[in-house]
C-alpha cells in the first residue's frame, strides 16, 4: 500500500512537538505529565480546530472565539436567571447553537458584503463585547454577586453517568485522552476522506482555480465558518469547565494563541492544508513552551508571555516562508 | 450533430469601449471551434463571456440560453494553477463528480483509475505526487486528464498548447477530438498557436474563426 508521504510543514511540526517535550523534561517536568498537558488545553485543541478550518479557506475569524465566552456567558446568565444548573445537555446545545450562529454573521459580514475578514472579525468582537456590558447593566458576570455566593465550583453540575465515565482510566490513561484522539480522527476522516474537506482545502489554496472546477466558493467558505463556530462553541465549553465566571475579555485577551497553535500545527495562514491530526503536536508544543517559559520566567507574567509567543510566531512564520521559497 | 449560433455578441472592457460588437458565432457540437486572432483582440474574454465568467450584457438571451441548456463546463484557463498543494490523486479526485467519499476498496479503484489515466495521458507522476512539483506541460495533462472523469457539455480552452512539446500536443488534440464526438459536447479553443492551426485533425476538421476590428469572421469565408 502507497500512501502520500509527509510534507515538510508536517516533519516540522512532529519534529517541534519533540523537540519542545525534550526541552520540557529538561526543564525539571516528567513525561508522565504530558496527558495532563493534553488534558488541560483539551478546550485549545478545539479552538486551534476551529482556526485551522478558518485558516484553510485564507480567512481569519479571531472574533468567534471572543464571542465564545460571550455565548457561555449568556448560557450561564440563562442558567442563573433560571435557578437551574443541573441540564448540563441543554446548556451544552445553547452554547454551541449561539456559537454557530455568531460565527454565520461574521461569515455573512466576510462573504456576502466582501467584508476583510480580519476587519469583520475586529469590528464584531468589540460589538459584542459592548453589547455584552449593556446586557449585564455594565458590570460582567465575575462581578455578579450570585456568582460569588452560590458556591458552585463549575458554572454547571456534570451528570453523574457523564462524571463516571470521565473518571475511568485506561492503561493509566484518562478516558478523556482516548475520547480527543476519537474525535480527532473522525475530524480527519471527515476531511481527508469526503469531497466536502477536499473543497475546503481546494478554496484555501485557490478560490480562482476553485471556480474554475465548479465550485461553489462561498458555500463552502460558510461551511468553514460555521465549522470554526461548531469547534469554537466546543472549546468555549471546555475552557469554561474550571471556572465559576467569565466574561467576553477571557478568550479574546487570548486570540492570539489558537492562531500560533494552527500554525505549529502546519496550517498555512494563507490557506490550503488542514491539519487535524497534527494539532495535537501543535497544541503539545504551545503547552510545552508555556510550561518551560514558566520555569524561565516565574510568576504569572502575561507581557512576557505575549512578547515571547508573538515574535515566536512571527520568526516561526518567516523561516517557514523562506524554506518554502527555497523549495 | 447539432449547431448553436450565438447572435449580436458585445464585448467591452469598459464602458463604452466595445471589443466585439454586434458579432456572431455558430458552433458545433462534437467538432472543434478555433477561435484565432492577435493579442488582446478579446478572445479570452470572449470564451469567458461564452461560459457565464463575466456578464452578457447584449441583453438577447442567446449566451443565457446555450448556459441553460449547456450547464456542465470544463475550463482551461493559463491563470488557473490547479491546487499546488494537492497530490495528483486528490486533484482528480476533486474533478470526479461520481465519488463522494473515499474508503477501503473505493479508495484503491480511484487509486488505479489514476494510475491508468496517468498513463493514457503521459504523465510523468505517480497518483501520489504533490502536483506543485509537476512542470507546467505536465500540469495542462492533467487538467485535460480530469476531463475524462465527468460527460461535459462545453469545454472552452484558453491557448491550451502554449506549453506543450509536440507530442503532448498530440496527446491533447486526439484525446479532446475523441472525447467531444463521444460526448457530443461543444469545444471551444482559443489559440494563435500555429502548430495547433496546422495540425492534421484540426486543419481537417475544425471550424475556424477570426477575431479582427471587433467582429468574429469565418476563416476563409464571409463575415458572421
Amino acid at each position: 500500500m502507497k500512501v502520500t508521504k509527509l510534507r515538510p510543514e508536517e516533519i516540522t511540526t512532529v519534529l517541534l512537538a519533540v523537540l519542545s517535550v525534550v526541552l520540557l523534561r529538561l526543564s525539571g517536568i516528567g513525561f508522565d505529565y504530558i496527558p495532563h498537558l493534553l488534558l488541560n488545553d483539551s478546550y485549545l485543541i478545539f479552538l486551534t480546530l476551529g482556526t485551522v478550518f478558518i485558516l484553510s479557506v485564507s480567512e481569519i475569524d479571531i472574533s468567534t472565539f471572543g464571542i465564545v465566552s460571550l455565548s457561555v456567558l449568556g448560557a450561564l446568565y440563562i442558567n442563573y436567571e433560571l435557578g437551574s444548573n443541573d441540564n448540563l445537555y441543554t446548556l451544552i446545545g445553547l452554547i454551541i447553537s449561539f456559537s454557530v450562529i455568531l460565527s454565520l454573521l461574521n461569515a455573512f459580514l466576510v462573504i456576502r458584503l466582501n467584508w476583510d475578514s480580519i476587519l469583520a472579525t475586529i469590528a464584531t468582537l468589540s460589538l459584542f463585547s459592548g453589547l455584552t456590558l449593556i446586557i449585564y447593566n455594565m458590570t460582567y458576570l465575575h462581578s455578579r454577586p450570585n456568582a460569588e455566593h452560590t458556591g458552585m465550583i463549575r458554572p454547571y453540575e456534570i451528570p453523574a453517568d457523564l462524571e463516571r465515565l470521565l473518571e475511568y482510566n485506561f492503561l493509566s490513561i484518562e478516558i478523556n485522552v482516548f475520547l480527543i484522539a476519537l474525535i480527532m480522527i473522525l475530524v480527519s476522516v471527515f476531511i481527508n476522506r469526503t469531497k466536502l474537506g477536499l473543497k475546503l482545502m481546494a478554496v484555501g489554496q485557490s478560490s480562482l482555480s476553485a471556480s474554475y472546477c465548479s465550485i461553489n466558493v462561498a458555500a463552502i467558505k460558510l461551511t468553514s465558518f460555521i465549522l470554526a463556530g461548531l469547534m469554537y462553541g466546543v472549546g468555549g465549553i471546555l475552557y469554561i469547565s474550571d471556572f465559576d465566571t467569565t466574561n467576553p475579555g477571557y478568550l479574546a485577551g487570548d486570540i492570539v494563541i489558537p492562531i500560533m497553535c494552527a500554525v505549529l500545527s502546519g496550517a498555512d495562514i494563507n490557506g490550503g492544508r488542514l491539519p487535524i491530526i497534527f494539532t495535537i503536536a501543535g497544541v503539545v508544543t504551545y503547552s510545552s513552551l508555556t510550561n518551560i517559559v514558566n520555569v524561565l520566567i516565574p510568576g504569572n507574567n502575561a507581557d512576557a508571555y505575549s512578547a515571547f509567543f508573538g515574535s515566536f510566531l512571527i520568526v516561526y512564520l518567516f523561516v517557514r516562508y523562506k524554506t518554502s521559497q527555497r523549495r | 450533430m447539432a449547431t448553436f449560433r450565438f447572435k449580436d455578441i458585445r464585448l467591452e472592457y469598459v464602458p463604452g469601449n466595445e471589443i466585439l460588437t454586434n458579432a456572431s458565432l455558430q458552433v458545433e457540437n462534437g467538432n472543434i471551434t478555433l477561435l484565432e486572432g492577435d493579442n488582446g483582440v478579446g478572445k479570452t474574454s470572449l470564451l469567458k463571456l461564452l461560459g457565464g465568467l463575466i456578464p452578457d450584457k447584449s441583453g438577447n438571451g442567446s449566451i443565457e440560453n446555450f448556459q441553460k441548456n449547456n450547464p456542465r463546463k470544463f475550463y482551461y484557463f493559463p491563470e488557473d494553477m490547479l491546487f499546488p498543494d494537492f497530490t495528483v490523486l486528490e486533484y482528480l479526485w476533486l474533478t470526479d463528480t461520481e465519488t463522494t467519499i473515499r474508503f477501503g476498496s473505493q479508495y484503491y479503484q480511484f487509486q488505479r483509475v489514476v494510475e491508468s489515466l496517468l498513463t493514457e495521458f503521459r504523465i510523468e507522476a505517480s497518483p501520489f505526487t504533490i502536483i506543485r512539483e509537476l512542470s507546467t506541460g505536465n500540469r495542462t495533462l492533467l487538467k485535460f486528464a480530469s476531463l475524462m472523469l465527468d460527460a461535459y457539455h462545453v469545454l472552452l480552452l484558453d491557448e491550451p498548447t502554449s506549453h506543450l512539446d509536440e507530442e503532448k500536443l498530440t496527446v491533447i488534440v486526439s484525446k479532446t477530438t475523441e472525447y467531444i464526438k463521444r460526448n457530443a459536447s461543444y469545444c471551444i479553443i482559443s489559440t494563435h498557436d500555429s502548430r495547433l492551426m496546422s495540425h492534421n485533425s484540426i486543419a481537417k476538421n475544425a471550424k475556424r474563426y477570426r477575431i479582427d476590428n471587433k467582429v468574429i469572421k469565418k476563416v476563409g469565408n464571409e463575415s458572421h
